[in-house]
């Protein structure tokens, strides 16, 4: 069976993060409000499953973080978290890679693929089982704001879905460009 | 005696919210307003929250602009009204882990909260499964799985793993397993401290939301009174009947003394006042010597 770190190693062409750093050139990931160019429609429509398998993998990282911080068994969860985590990292990040982007996005990808290496950072602390966790903290958070940063409401990229919620009001979303 | 007051305290709300969304199969009834509350339970040396609300900070504007949920206020400003302040809450019951019971933990830098076990571990697996699954990721937050892993680095977070009796002094924990959520919790405050307590209070987090819950029409079955549990379930509606039945029998039927948080109607059953900030405080019962907060 491959060890999750060969999983995680070989691809890995992605700058290193260290706490509270941004990559040069790449503070912001948003649009203008004003864009609703077809350019821009089109790239966020097909970047949301990324956006989307990001925002799990923060939660599922996070939650084996907090699983092991709580000294709570993962076996009566149901599956190997860890693996399925990692699985997922791998498909994220093959999206993510493999496509590319636009001039006027190269911020909003930028933030993404920051979130991906301080996620993948995260799940090879946890799969080596030596990180110290506030470190992991750290990255977490920071993986968390970046992914805040590339939130644009209006392609549906955010971190909670109130649509569905049971406390939402269930309107749909109407926004409509000026 | 009685042993603890306890109010509900309203901190945002839906002007409009669908009927069938509070009440399993009320298709085409409307809309009502659907307050946004938690709960403060005060005595015994103790200042305790069932919930804490969402975090206004993060989501509030989306909220507002998108789903209508208007005038949030924040605990500073909530508690004020009970002369109280965030940093004074030292316990804080989390029913389940939605964004609007488990969001605000930030607000309450020293309490400690109180989670089902369960609540956490499937949510975790919940996470992992494939995005054609998530519906059972419904108002969950993975950010608020980052509060929930710095809250337990602080040792500010305990699991719970079913009942758990005397929490603080008459003060129980119990699950609803696979109901509204994969681990709901409800609370019993026993405010006479006895152990078969004949004053006691039941706060039902989302296992209930309106009193249509607790009694609702049995038209569809050919009785005159039903349970008709809350339309969102991520386990079954049967596990919120049997979580309403335990409920029901910790105040031996009274159903009054359950009290759903978010029920417009509660400020007609108890002594309520609005804030200069358009919320309503409801005082479910006070403590020994405790002054009232509604006049």
């Amino acid at each position: 069976m491959t060890a999750f770190s060969e999983i995680l190693e070989p691809r890995w062409d992605l700058p290193t993060i260290r706490a509270g750093e941004t990559i040069d050139g790449h503070d912001a990931g948003t649009f203008p409000p004003s864009d609703c160019s077809e350019a821009l429609v089109q790239y966020c429509l097909t970047t949301l499953p990324a956006f989307n398998g990001l925002k799990r993998l923060l939660g599922q990282a996070g939650g084996i973080f907090l699983l092991r911080e709580l000294a709570i068994s993962s076996d009566g969860v149901g599956g190997d978290l860890l693996r399925l985590a990692v699985d997922r990292f791998r498909d994220v990040r093959d999206a993510l890679l493999s496509r590319t982007v636009p001039p006027f996005a190269a911020a909003h990808a930028a933030k993404l693929k920051e979130a991906l290496a301080l996620i993948g950072s995260i799940l090879q602390s946890l799969e080596d089982n030596v990180g110290r966790s506030e470190p992991l903290l750290i990255q977490l958070r920071l993986a968390r704001k970046c992914l805040i940063d590339a939130s644009d409401n209006r392609f549906g990229m955010t971190l909670l879905d109130f649509r569905q919620g049971c406390c939402c009001s269930h309107t749909s979303i109407k926004h409509t460009p000026t | 005696m009685a042993n603890y007051s306890i109010w509900v305290l309203e901190y945002a709300y839906v002007p409009s919210y669908h009927v069938s969304g509070i009440i399993y199969g009320y298709h085409n009834q409307g809309y009502r307003k659907l307050p946004y509350c938690y709960v403060l339970i005060k005595g015994q040396h103790h200042a305790a929250m069932v919930d804490v609300g969402y975090n206004h900070k993060e989501f509030g504007g989306y909220l507002g602009d998108k789903f209508g949920v208007i005038n949030w206020h924040s605990p500073s400003e909530v508690l004020k009204e009970c002369s109280l302040r965030p940093e004074d809450i030292d316990t804080v019951f989390v029913t389940h882990a939605h964004f609007d019971h488990f969001g605000n933990v930030d607000d309450f830098p020293k309490a400690t909260f109180y989670i089902q076990e369960r609540e956490i571990a499937k949510w975790v697996w919940a996470m992992s499964l494939p995005e054609r699954m998530q519906w059972m990721m419904v108002a969950i937050d993975p950010g608020d799985v980052l509060r929930g892993v710095e809250l337990a680095k602080n040792r500010r977070l305990v699991t719970v793993n079913g009942d758990l009796v005397n929490v603080l002094p008459g003060i129980d924990l119990h699950p609803a397993y696979d109901s509204h959520t994969f681990g709901s919790m409800w609370v019993e405050v026993r405010n006479d401290g006895k152990s078969t307590s004949q004053d006691t209070w039941v706060l039902a987090g989302d296992l209930i939301y309106v009193y249509e819950n607790l009694s609702g029409s049995g038209d569809v079955v050919g009785v005159e009174k039903i349970y008709n549990p809350v339309g969102l379930a991520v386990g079954s509606q049967m596990n919120l009947v049997l979580a309403t039945e335990a409920m029901m029998q910790a105040v031996n039927y009274e159903e009054r003394r359950v009290i759903p948080v978010h029920e417009e109607r509660l400020k007609e059953v108890f002594p309520s006042r609005i804030t200069k900030d358009g919320l309503r405080i409801s005082e479910i019962c006070l403590a020994d010597d405790e002054p009232t907060l509604v006049h």
